[in-house]
Formats: structure tokens, sequence, C-alpha cells
């Protein structure tokens, strides 16, 4: 079920519902049935899986604290790593690295050969995974108690509005909110409704519809020349943006009437003044969880400036295989790590305070051309596909395909966002994502709604993190 | 907090109220836009003009308007609409019956659309006339993905319609709906269009004979027709046999020119294998005239 269903519309009302009519007692038990039929709307089977990591997890998690002896301590984190990144790499990377092995295997002339699974990819296996990951962390730890009520905990993995594309929420923050007793409040609707509907702009209007003509143009490389590329490998970085922060702030959105509160996961990338700016604005819970679980327990910046710098590169290298299964997302991974080693060796990153708006402006824009370089690997099919992009960019700038009707509504969306953005940039806590309404806003978003409405693509499919 | 709820019921109640406002206003813009599917359906309807002739693209892109009012001393308008065909061809032709009559029909059916699965969800293009004509309200649900709700909002109905308007505003409309197509078939890149499927789709077949149906209780004149291919394959030439049989059954004028000699493979008269460009529609239009002269006799 994809938040831009008309199944949807159905669920969430009812949920709600259900869910404040619901005792405090028996509130988990709502959301833990809507998380799992939520889930099971795409595969029945799907579940087991989901289920399988929870089990294992949870029952470590218990196991670790009962323990005293390290060692033992250790086997049953081992346990829940294991387990649940096996699934993980068995899903999503099994093909992958058996491809990449059957090639160097054809390289030096063997016979032999890793076998090709027909695995379906369960949706947002990577973001439950991480989230059972840092809480099995954080309890051998001693960060956090281990959850005893195993449906909670099992809410905690599935709960819907985050599970199939994030924030990537940690136990210590969400798990307590499960066992608060949420109420109906007018400032969290507000919030909530603001968040919804510019995440439902961000989705509809903007990355539904660029999507039509990037996809038109990376889907169908060999018929396009250096002009066309451009302009898609420009409207692909507004259509991850509107996408992917479109399902965030949603998600945020939906939680928020619930009484229960998500992280807030971009905040404004684009105007970021470095690549360091960057990452803490994009994807910030997939960023600090990298942070605190990979790069900091292999010393972070505490080692030597040659490791510090190593660190720094392989924690974006990871994260870029996180993303997907293919050589595409190594590489752009590669890419942001390149970027912020020398950013770091070339002191490039100065606080944002200092700087001029002009400065700012031109730097943002250097980000810009930057990270747009990069979402080329991201979004190309192929390793072959994005390289003859590039080449075609340098050296073929031909335009041979136009689409002035989506180019034109795309565009109206990109500027009300960067109006957004700007005040947002401006007056972090503005009246445009608080929990209270103005005339002003009321006028706002009523617009939004109906900007929406009547240039959105309400038929443009699932969200781009979903395959992640 | 009270403050705050009520800012919250306004918002709401401007929400509906200005999206129920917006549908009212903007009906009168949109019923302006004279070219595209929608002016196509606009003008289909509320023209009146004497000669109606619908189809899917092949029938925009086959039937010089001009050449045909000349003719005849009527005036000729090309109502078709890329790859709607059937559907869209009954929802006009009804609702155009319900306000006058023309002379004659034409319709001409393209097997690749009579057989194409995208024609139903298709459909949903036509919202914005949903409360304005039954018969689009009877098609429309034919659409697996449609759904009443989409009916409610007043801008939604409307949704990437505007784009259509600015460009209406600035085409010429003089062709009457025919839509000419340049340049020639080009071998080297030809890409063949076979049919999957020889079956044909059930539901359209009803409402070709729905349509036939209309035309014959209010005795307007109808010819159905098959309009030329850079070449055909055996599929396709079998969905035109069931066509045939369906009008020979209603003793219907049914004429297939998919393999007209003086036009088929002859790449100089064709834009892709099922378009011809304006040289070939030129040649067909002169023939479809001398067959409408010899067989239909206008009061």
């Amino acid at each position: 079920m994809l938040f831009n269903s008309i199944s949807f519309i159905y669920f969430f009302p009812i949920v709600a519902t259900l869910f404040f009519l619901s005792p405090q007692r028996w509130r988990w038990v709502i959301l833990l049935i809507s998380s799992y039929y939520f889930y099971m709307s795409w595969n029945v089977d799907y579940v087991v899986l989901i289920l399988f990591t929870t089990l294992v997890s949870y029952f470590s998690a218990i196991k670790i604290t009962q323990l005293t002896n390290l060692t033992q301590r250790k086997i049953y984190l081992w346990i829940s790593i294991i387990a649940s990144l096996g699934v993980l790499f068995f899903y999503k990377y099994f093909n992958f690295f058996g491809q990449s092995i059957n090639q160097l295997l054809g390289f030096i002339q063997s016979s032999e050969r890793v076998p090709y699974m027909d695995l379906l990819l369960p949706v947002g296996i990577s973001f439950y995974t991480f989230q059972t990951l840092s809480y099995s962390i954080d309890v051998y730890n001693h960060k956090i108690e281990p959850e005893k009520h195993f449906g909670i905990y099992a809410l905690y993995v599935s709960f819907f509005p985050q599970l199939v594309a994030g924030p990537i929420e940690r136990s210590t923050r969400l798990l307590p909110q499960f066992r608060m007793n949420q109420k109906l409040k007018t400032e969290n609707i507000i919030e909530g409704a603001k968040w919804i509907i510019y995440g439902y702009f961000l989705k509809l209007v903007i990355a539904d519809r660029l999507a039509l003509y990037v996809n038109t143009v990376y889907n169908h490389a060999e018929h396009h020349t250096g002009g066309a590329f451009l302009i898609a490998s420009v409207l692909f970085a507004f259509q991850i943006f509107g996408d992917f922060a479109g399902y965030s702030g949603i998600a945020l959105g939906i939680a928020k009437i619930l009484d229960i509160d998500l992280m807030v996961n971009f905040k404004r990338p684009y105007f970021a003044h470095s690549i360091g700016d960057f990452w803490h604005r994009w994807h910030i819970s997939l960023s600090t969880w990298f942070r605190d679980y990979f790069y900091i327990p292999m010393g972070g910046s505490r080692v030597s400036v040659p490791r510090w710098y190593l660190n720094l590169y392989l924690t974006f290298l990871v994260s870029g295989l996180w993303h997907g299964a293919n050589w595409t997302f190594v590489i752009w991974g590669g890419l942001h790590g390149i970027y912020i080693v020398l950013e770091n060796i070339f002191k490039l990153a100065p606080a944002k305070k200092k700087l001029e708006t002009w400065k700012r402006i031109c730097r943002a824009l250097i980000v810009f051309v930057l990270a747009d370089f990069a979402w080329i690997f991201f979004r190309a099919n192929s390793m072959s596909d994005a390289v003859y992009i590039i080449h075609q960019i340098v050296t073929n700038l031909s335009f041979d395909y136009i689409n002035y009707k989506i180019l034109f509504y795309g565009l109206i969306g990109i500027f009300i966002m960067l109006l957004v953005d700007i005040r947002l940039e401006v007056k972090e806590n503005s009246e445009l994502i608080n929990n209270k309404l103005s005339i002003k806003s009321v006028f706002f978003f009523t617009g939004l709604v109906l900007i929406t409405l009547f240039v959105g693509v309400f038929d443009g499919g699932q969200f781009i993190y979903f395959q992640f | 907090m009270k403050t705050q709820t009520k800012y919250f019921v306004l918002l709401v109640i401007l929400i509906i109220s200005f999206d129920y406002l917006f549908g009212i206003f903007y009906t009168g813009v949109f019923n302006d836009i004279k070219t595209g599917i929608y002016g196509s359906v606009n003008n289909s309807i509320n023209r009146k003009d004497e000669v109606l002739i619908l189809g899917s693209s092949r029938a925009q892109h086959h039937y010089n308007t001009n050449l045909i009012s000349k003719t005849f001393n009527r005036s000729c308008y090309d109502g078709g609409g890329g790859g709607y065909g059937i559907f869209l061809n009954y929802a006009q032709l009804s609702e155009r019956l319900k306000i006058s009559k023309p002379s004659l029909v034409i319709v001409d059916v393209s097997p690749n659309v009579i057989v194409d699965s995208e024609s139903y969800t298709k459909l949903n293009t036509l919202l914005p006339f949903y409360s304005e004509y039954k018969s689009v309200q009877e098609i429309i649900k034919l659409n697996p993905d449609f759904h009443s709700i989409q009916t409610i909002s007043g801008v939604y109905r409307y949704n990437s319609t505007f784009y259509e308007v600015i460009k209406s505003n600035k085409e010429n409309n003089h062709l009457n709906g025919y839509v000419p197509l340049e340049g020639v078939l080009d071998t080297l890149h030809y890409e063949r269009q076979m049919l999957h499927t020889v079956e044909m789709d059930t539901l359209k077949a009803k409402y070709l004979h729905k349509m036939i149906q209309l035309c014959s209780e209010t005795e307007v004149k109808l010819i159905i027709l098959v309009s030329p291919t850079y070449e055909m394959f055996d599929p396709q030439k079998l969905i035109v046999g069931r066509i045939e049989s369906i009008c020979n059954e209603n003793n219907v004028l049914f004429y297939d020119f998919s393999d007209f000699s003086k036009l088929h493979k002859k790449t100089q008269y064709f834009k892709d294998q099922l378009h011809m460009n304006y040289l070939g529609t030129s040649i067909y239009t002169v023939e479809v005239c001398t067959i409408i002269k010899e067989k239909i006799t206008f009061n």
C-alpha cells in the first residue's frame, strides 16, 4: 500500500480512529496489526522475513542483558547481527555478488559459476534491518534496556509510517513513545497535516512529474543525446529529493497525528554550503546511523589522519552499497567519499555563519553540481549507461528531447519548493512546519492542496527508496 | 488552542470551497480548449458539423477534413483521439446525437487500438467531462483504476489540463481536427508493430455494436473504415475480419483499406507503419470521398 494510493486514503483514517478510541494499553495492538497489514499489502510472504528478524533481535537482546560474560554477550550480539544482515545480504546482494564473482571467474576462464537466484527484494528490508541492528548494538553497549514486551518491540521494527522507507528511527527515541498515552491534539493534527500536505506536494507535483521525463531519458539511454541527459540529470536531483523528502514528510505527519515523533530526515540539502553540510541535511537518519554504528566504531576522527580519511571514505562507500546492489550505487557512494575526503584535506567547509550570502549561493551551486554528477551514477541503469551519459553530456550537448508539458508543470513545483525552502532556511521553525496556523499559512496550505490536485501526477507509482 | 482549532476548521472549509469554486470557474476555461484530446471531444460534440469522423490517432491523421468539406459542401470535423478508440468514440457519438444529428459519421477502426489494454487506463483522462456527459460516466467506469472518489474534487477533475488550455490558445484549428503528419517512414529505424493476440476485446466489440445501434436508431448514416497501413500482419488482418463481420451482421458499410494498393508499402506516403503522412492522407481521402459519393446519398 502506497501513501499515494486510494487505499491509503481509507486506511489511515480508520487506523487513527481505532487508535484513539482504544484504551492506551491496547493501542500497540492496533498499530501492530495495521503495520503488518500495511506491509503484507505488498506481499504476504515478506512478513516471514520481518518476523524472523524481529524474533532473533528480540531474543538476542534479552539474552545479552541476562548474561554477564563478555564473550557470551558478544556471541548473542553477533547472532542478531548475522541473522539481520544475513537476510538482507541474501535477498539484496546475493545475485549482485554472484554476478560479480561470475564475471571474475569468466575473466580467469573458469567454468564454475555462482547460480542466479530468482529473488524478489522485500520492500523496506534495508530500513528495518538497520533499525534492528542499532537496537541490538545499543542493548549490547548498555545504552538502553531491552524491550521485554514482544508486541511493542515488533511494533518498533514495523511501525507503518516509517517501515518501508524510513526515517530509520532509534530505539531510544521510538520505543518509549509506544508506552506513552498518546492524545489527539489540535497542534499535532495541524503539524501533521502541514507535513502531509507538503509531502504530497513534493511527491506528486515535483517527483512524479519529473520522473516522466527522467525515466523516458534514462531508461532509453541509447536513444538520447547529451542535452536530454543534462536536463534529465538536473531534474533527477529534484525528483529524488521530492520523492524521498516527500515520503519522509508524509511519514512524519502521519506519526505526528498519532502523537508520535519521528525524526526530520531532510533539511533543504540543496542549500548546503559543503558536501559535509549536504550530508547533515540529506537522509539524516541514515547519515547519523552510519556515523554512530560504522564510522565511530572504526575510530571516527580519533585516529591517524590517513586512517580518518579511510574511515570517511569507507563509510560513504558502504552507504552507497546500502542503497542498492549495483556498482552504480557503490560509485555514487565512492564519489561522495572522495568529495568529503578532499573537502577535509583542503579544509573547504567553513562554518556557515562566517559565509556571506553570495558566497553561500555560489557554494550551494557547486555542491549541487557535485551532488548531481554523483546522481548520474545513482540513477543510471548500469555502469555502461552512466559512462555513456557522461560522455554524451561532455561531447554531444544537443537537445533531442524536450517535453515542454513536463517542464512546465515540474518547474511550477520546483519554484514553489524553492520559495518554501528559502523561507525555512531563513527561519527554521517557521509557520510552514510548526504546529501553529495563521491566516497566512491557512491560505498557503489551501493553495498547496489545490495546486497538488491541479497539477500533481496521481498515478506515478511507488517511491524510489522502496527498492532499497 | 481554540484559535488554532478555528484556523484548522477554516483551512478545511477553504480547501473545500475553493476546490468547488475553482471547478465552476475552470469549466468555462476548459470548454474553450479547441485542440488536443479535450478539444477533440469538445468540438466533436458541440460544433454540429455535418460530417463527423471518429477513431483513434489514425483517424486524426488520415482524413483531410477540408477536402471532404469541399467535396460534399458540408462541414466536417475530425474527432479522432490518440489511443482511445471505440470507448471514447461511443461517448462522442452518443453525446453528439443528443445535441444534433450529423449527416454522416465515419468511424476509423484501428486493429491495434482494438486489442490495446491501455485504452482502458487512458479513460481517466476524460475525467473533466465526467459530470457533464453521462456516456463519459459510463465508459470511465470501465477503467479498473477508476475510483468514484476521484470525482469529488472540482479541481482534481481538471488535473494536468492547464497546459492544454495555454497551448490551445496558441494553436490554430483551421484544419478542423485533422492533424497532418510530415516526414517519411525511415526504413533503417523502422519498428514493426505486431499484435500479440487475435482475440477482439469483447467490451470493445460491444461498444462498436452500441455505436452502430445509436446510428441506426437515429437514422444517421454510418461508414466504418480501416485506413491504410504501411504493412499489415496476420493478427491485424484477423481483427479486421472480425470487425467486418460485425459490420456485415448489422448491414453497415465497411471498407478495409489496410492494404490499399496505391499506398501499401510505399514509404513516401507513410510517417510510420500505422500512420500516413499528409501526402498519403490526400490520396486516401480522395478515395474515401469517391466511395461516399457512390454509396451514400445525403438528404
